[in-house]
């Protein structure tokens, strides 16, 4: 008997589920006798619980890549004035600072793809994926250094995201092969 | 000592043989419009397909060990056909198919470390995709869209519209190409030629790799070639009509009798040049790399 939640389907489970599905008032306030539980417990400073990445770790890598592929191709549309474009980015040290247009994006976009990264980056990547991989690695090195000598140059930045959004992409993709 | 030398023979027959006996033999025949869909997805070994004239698909070749389960499914106006290896095992054997498909028949294949072949192919839609294994296709497709990570790619196709896209394989892409062509490289080296055919639009972008391309230009046709630090050479018939503009930051640029504009102070160059009536476009732009137009 204990077994049987596990042989039936998710589908199955929710419906099941949603028939059992009632609510009770319980006879008293419970609500004191937790918080002093609480209270009890040793105050320890809130640490980020690192779930399973498979589920939480697609709709990250995902928003960032779409963030990278949407926000830039859209600031690079042909036509379109480059200053009303420009998405602001606080966080962003030199957003203020004079730091030309197109090196502020190229920061703000590695920021976002560093973090995308960091959290692809851990799990193993089968040996076959590595040439790839390291190419486009090397290819942002370069690019990012290209962009310090010519710090307005949307090819560089333009080169520079499609390097980006296909690395997140092989990486992620290499997660699910 | 005769029958220690024959058992050890017969030793050594026997590893040599182990993974024959371990795949499974593959033999089936399926019907298929020949103006239907083929899709294949198999993750490691080969693939290789090959048109043929008759209605039906065959499927031959061999299932690696430990693959978990072969799919092959659909109806006469699609078959998909699909190798499902376990998500978390190493121990698993390359799994080699081998089709015969209706030359007119579309084809999307998808492998990660499988080598691709595709011979004689007709389609109207043509998809390949690998991430480590080498690609060779010939035919002509209507529409071709390929794509690899590391694994070397040659085509050989007359086609109106191709895509091809490499982070650092390399790439070789000849064959009747009379439309559009976009090539796209990271690290991996591309050669283009459209074997004297004229191109409506032809756009090549690259960060190191170095692009060589030979064609045509048609009446209104438009060229872009970008590049960071890789070369870019555009070699096109003493015939051109185009309007030529250039730009690099380091790379030197060069185009028959064109003048080289160079920045008073600091890098930077451009040139402009206007052939026949300029009647297309080319723009080439890079940072580093050079950026030459060659009039042959």
């Amino acid at each position: 008997m204990n077994e049987e939640p596990a042989r039936i389907g998710e589908a199955e489970l929710r419906m099941a589920l949603r028939g059992l599905r009632r609510d009770v008032e319980p006879d008293r306030d419970l609500w004191p006798g937790i918080a002093g539980r609480l209270q009890s417990l040793p105050q320890q400073p809130a640490q980020r619980v690192r779930k399973s990445w498979t589920g939480w770790l697609w709709p990250i890598a995902m928003s960032a890549s779409v963030l990278l592929a949407v926000g830039v191709a859209w600031q690079l549309k042909p036509g379109q004035p480059a200053a009303s474009a420009v998405p602001q980015v606080a966080h962003v040290s030199g957003a203020s600072s004079g730091v030309p247009l197109v090196q502020r994006e190229a920061q703000s976009m590695t920021v976002h793809y560093e973090a995308a990264l960091r959290e692809l980056a851990p799990q193993p990547v089968p040996a076959g994926w590595k040439p790839g991989l390291d190419a486009l690695d090397r290819s942002a090195m370069e690019i990012r250094g290209a962009l310090q000598h010519d710090p307005n140059s949307r090819l560089l930045l333009q080169r520079l995201r499609d390097t980006y959004t296909r690395r997140l992409a092989l990486a992620r993709r290499a997660l699910y092969a | 000592m005769r029958i220690e030398w024959m058992a050890s023979v017969l030793a050594v027959a026997c590893c040599t043989a182990l993974p024959a006996y371990a795949a499974t033999p593959i033999d089936q025949t399926r019907p298929l419009d020949p103006r239907g869909r083929v899709e294949i997805d198999n993750l490691k070994g080969r693939v290789e397909v090959r048109g043929w004239d008759r209605p039906e698909v065959k499927l031959t070749g061999s299932l690696g060990e430990g693959v978990e389960k072969f799919v092959l499914e659909g109806d006469s106006n699609a078959l998909h056909i699909e190798v499902k290896y376990p998500s978390r095992s190493n121990r698993t054997e390359p799994t080699i198919l081998i089709l015969q498909v209706p030359l007119r028949a579309d084809l999307e294949i998808d492998t990660v470390s499988a080598d691709i072949a595709v011979h004689g192919m007709a389609s109207r839609e043509m998809s390949i995709d690998s991430v480590s294994g080498d690609i060779t296709a010939n035919g002509a497709p209507g529409r071709a869209k390929v794509e690899s990570v590391s694994g070397d790619v040659i085509l050989t196709l007359n086609s109106s519209d191709v895509d091809v896209n490499t982070v650092s394989g390399d790439l070789t892409l000849s064959g009747r190409l009379n439309g559009e062509v976009a090539v796209e490289t990271v690290a991996g080296d591309v050669r283009v030629d459209s074997k004297g055919e004229k191109l409506t639009s032809f756009k090549a972008g690259t960060v190191s790799g170095d692009i060589q391309a030979r064609a045509g230009l048609a009446v209104d046709g438009v060229v872009k070639m970008e590049s960071v630090s890789g070369d870019l050479l555009l070699i096109m018939p003493r015939d051109l009509s185009a309007q030529v503009s250039g730009e690099s930051f380091s790379g030197e640029l060069k185009a028959p009798g064109a003048k080289v504009d160079r920045e008073e102070f600091g890098p930077g160059s451009s040139l402009r040049a206007k052939y026949a009536t300029g009647k297309g476009e080319i723009r080439m732009e890079s940072f580093s790399g050079d950026a030459e137009l060659r009039l042959e």
